[in-house]
């Protein structure tokens, strides 16, 4: 076993803290309070060729696997970015996988060097208001003609959907009725957002503000069948192709979250006196921190674990699930236990942990909820019955 | 009642209260230091009879709830509960619990069949402390039941017989008396058998908790007296459980402050460092939330007394609660204790096991947690 760090992996950290260091703590506060998109951010991402770094370089990308990838996030969430910073990426990184999989040439050419250059935005359009994560329940027809589709339906949690130029969009083609299991019939399109058929509403929400998060109404919108990704009625297995590697990132992002709210308090648990004494000179404030410290160096080892797993092409679920449990857990309670020692201060948003704190609360819900995060542990690994 | 401690007693019940939880502790205190306790633990009953009776002499403690009228005190489970801290806080080997709900039992016939004969003959027995008494009402799996599968009775020209098992009675190995829950045909009723009785027998069920030693009971063809049966027998054993979740709770309410008291000392008297160890917050505040956990389950188990005592429509509930949360909250603290105690917690000689023991085997008694929700669950309507 050899633990030694890639020097590779410490140049891409290093070069992604040198792009993060432009866009302080109060950049981003600011943004989360005006609920205002990253552009300059972004920009600054896409410029140093990281939005492409895990799409093939044959279509402009870095041709990096999952590994990469989640050092990215990981260091963009952790430099106070959090989830504002990786949300803003996120999709564009890895979003576009199924295409790179299962989409035809001629789709491959047209969207992924866009992708990768961070020119094209996308999004990913799954969830449905009355599906939830029963993801086969989705009720988002698209009806076929000689060209193309016409779909109707309504997603919700769409991130990205005002500023997005495309999505990733699930459709059922084939009534369930019909098909003879629940999860076929269903297809996968690159579909057009900027169109008159397409109505998005963000969601008021609790936090990461600066990317918003809507409910999209697709009203009878055309897609052309050169849009469609891979055959008609597979869209469910592309998609679960790409799972595993969407936890680690997920995870990759708690764990960033949680080192930039550790980070802080323990700067505040230093140099805050109280009673005549730092107050990290207490075992009550100590402790936390030490023990969150603890808990996100687990986390990274199953992270990098799964990473690799999935980048050697091995089976990752349990490690994949694994990761994202731990991380998401240690990131909150980093954020939870920063905001503790700041008392008072930790609640005001010129500290900024508070904004971790909201952040990393969602990572314990989305993409997956731990509580089905365990469900895969229990049936997958435990060989238990399934319970839902 | 929202303080939990009886506004509706009287100034009487309450003094009279006080001076009880005085007099017990002082006595536990001095006749029962964990060296006699340890000392009681190793002989074939397993308590001292001698400090059983002077219980049951000078403090009328075995007839405490039992009527006037029937020999006892007649005191209400205001008082119960009071005992039940002090005999959980001393850790208390003797078989109080299981001659308190045999005598609740007992009592309760009296108002449901009119027939005063049993209760006129063994209660006042029982409250002079010179029987004792069990109750038989577990299944295999611990749980409260007159389901088929434990005891059966059948009615013969000589009188009732009982047929089966019950298992986790508590003190069955020195118990005069046992009332028994069993089916009747397809009817539940509730039986009273002497342990001399021909085809009655006890084998131990050893188990993690010293201080309390339960058995199973078999019975074959064994002679037994009908005690009521039908929804009187289902009520009587209603009212039993009750009274056993309320004793449970007060039983957790005094281990946990003998938690609290033994770990503060030792983190005052222990010194690291330099400086006593209950100078460290992380040793502090684990003391504290020590003590947080004694004063919410002390509350929850008085309000259900007091619930009980007023006799309002949320008593049930109060009950399953206070039984709930004082045992995941026994031990909870038992674990911290012992993590607190350091090496010497890890030790046989030390007394902290057998409160984690009896913490452990009390919470899961008789369903446990499970039961309580299932319970909670269905009064709730979800």
């Amino acid at each position: 076993m050899d633990f030694a760090e890639d020097p590779d992996h410490r140049l891409i950290r290093e070069a992604v803290r040198e792009v993060c260091a432009r866009f302080p703590d109060e950049y981003w506060a600011e943004l989360d309070q005006s609920h205002t998109f990253p552009w300059e951010f972004y920009a600054a991402m896409a410029k140093g060729g990281w939005i492409g770094i895990a799409i093939p370089a044959g279509y402009g990308g870095g041709g990096r696997g999952i590994t990469e990838a989640s050092i990215v996030l990981e260091e963009v969430a952790a430099s106070g970015a959090c989830m504002n910073g990786a949300s803003s990426i996120h999709l564009s990184i890895f979003g576009m996988h199924p295409v790179i999989r299962h989409g035809s040439e001629e789709l491959k050419q047209r969207y992924l060097p866009r992708v990768a250059a961070g020119d094209l935005h996308v999004a990913f359009g799954v969830t449905e208001p009355d599906a939830g994560l029963d993801t086969t329940a989705i009720r988002t027809r698209a009806v076929p003609d000689e060209a193309g589709y016409q779909i109707t339906g309504r997603k919700v949690w769409t991130s990205k959907a005002l500023e997005s130029e495309r999505v990733l969009l699930l459709t059922r083609t084939t009534p369930v009725e019909e098909c003879a299991k629940r999860t076929d019939g269903l297809t996968l399109f690159v579909a057009p957002l900027n169109d008159p058929a397409v109505t998005a509403r963000p969601i008021s929400k609790l936090g990461r503000n600066a990317v918003a998060s809507c409910e999209v109404t697709y009203d009878g919108l055309y897609v052309d069948a050169s849009d469609r990704v891979g055959e008609e009625g597979r869209g469910f297995t592309y998609l679960l192709d790409g799972l595993n590697a969407e936890r680690v990132l997920i995870a990759a992002e708690a764990l960033g979250t949680g080192r930039a709210a550790l980070r802080r308090a323990a700067a505040y648990a230093k140099n805050r006196t109280v009673f005549g004494r730092p107050i990290g000179q207490n075992q009550g404030i100590a402790f936390p921190l030490a023990e969150a410290h603890a808990r996100l160096g687990a986390a990274e080892l199953a992270i990098r674990h799964a990473s690799w797993r999935i980048d050697q092409g091995l089976p990752a679920g349990e490690q994949a699930n694994l990761a994202k449990f731990l991380a998401a857990e240690a990131g909150f309670a980093a954020a939870d236990a920063a905001v503790q020692t700041h008392g008072g201060f930790g609640y005001a948003t010129e500290y900024h942990v508070e904004r971790y704190w909201r952040e990393a609360r969602l990572l314990k819900i989305a993409p997956i909820p731990q509580e089905m995060i365990l469900n895969y542990l229990a049936e997958h690994v435990l060989g238990l019955p399934r319970s839902y | 009642m929202t303080d939990g401690d009886g506004s509706d007693l009287t100034g009487d019940q309450r003094a009279l209260r006080d001076t009880l939880r005085d007099t017990l502790r002082g006595l536990l205190v001095t006749e029962l230091p964990t060296a006699a306790l340890r000392a009681a633990l190793e002989t074939d009953a397993g308590y001292s009879p001698q400090l059983h009776t002077r219980l049951a002499a000078e403090l009328g403690l075995a007839g405490l709830t039992i009527p006037g009228e029937f020999g006892g005190l007649g005191l209400s489970q205001a008082e119960a509960c009071v005992v039940h801290t002090e005999l959980g806080r001393a850790l208390y080997p003797g078989p109080y619990l299981a001659g308190y709900l045999a005598a609740g039992v007992l009592a309760a016939t009296v108002p449901a069949t009119g027939d005063r004969a049993v209760a006129e003959r063994w209660l006042p027995q029982l409250a002079d402390g010179s029987v004792t008494g069990t109750i038989a009402v577990a299944d295999s799996g611990g749980l409260w039941s007159s389901a088929p599968g434990g005891v059966r009775a059948h009615l013969t020209p000589h009188g009732w017989r009982l047929y089966g098992r019950s298992w986790y009675v508590i003190a069955a190995h020195v118990a005069g008396i046992v009332v028994v829950s069993a089916l009747a045909g397809s009817v539940p009723a509730m039986f009273l058998v002497e342990s001399d009785a021909p085809g009655f027998r006890v084998s131990p069920m050893p188990g993690l908790d010293l201080t309390r030693r339960v058995g199973v009971t078999a019975f074959d063809a064994t002679p037994a007296v009908l005690l009521v049966q039908g929804a009187d027998a289902a009520a009587a054993l209603d009212r039993a459980e009750h009274e056993f979740l309320l004793a449970t709770a007060a039983e957790a309410v005094g281990g946990i402050d003998w938690c609290v008291d033994a770990a503060v000392m030792y983190a005052k008297d222990r010194e690291q460092f330099g400086r006593p160890i209950a100078s460290f917050e992380a040793v502090a505040h684990a003391c504290v939330d020590m003590l947080a956990a004694f004063q919410e389950v002390s509350e929850v188990a008085r309000y259900a007394a007091v619930a009980d005592v007023e006799d309002t429509a949320e008593a049930p509930t109060a009950a399953r609660v206070a039984a709930l949360r004082a045992g995941q909250a026994y031990r909870g603290v038992t674990e911290v204790a012992i993590h607190l105690f350091g090496g010497i917690g890890s030790t046989q000689e030390h007394g902290a096991h057998l409160y984690y023991r009896r913490a452990w085997a009390a919470e899961r008694l008789f369903g446990g947690p499970r039961a309580h929700r299932a319970a909670l669950t269905d009064r709730t309507g979800l």
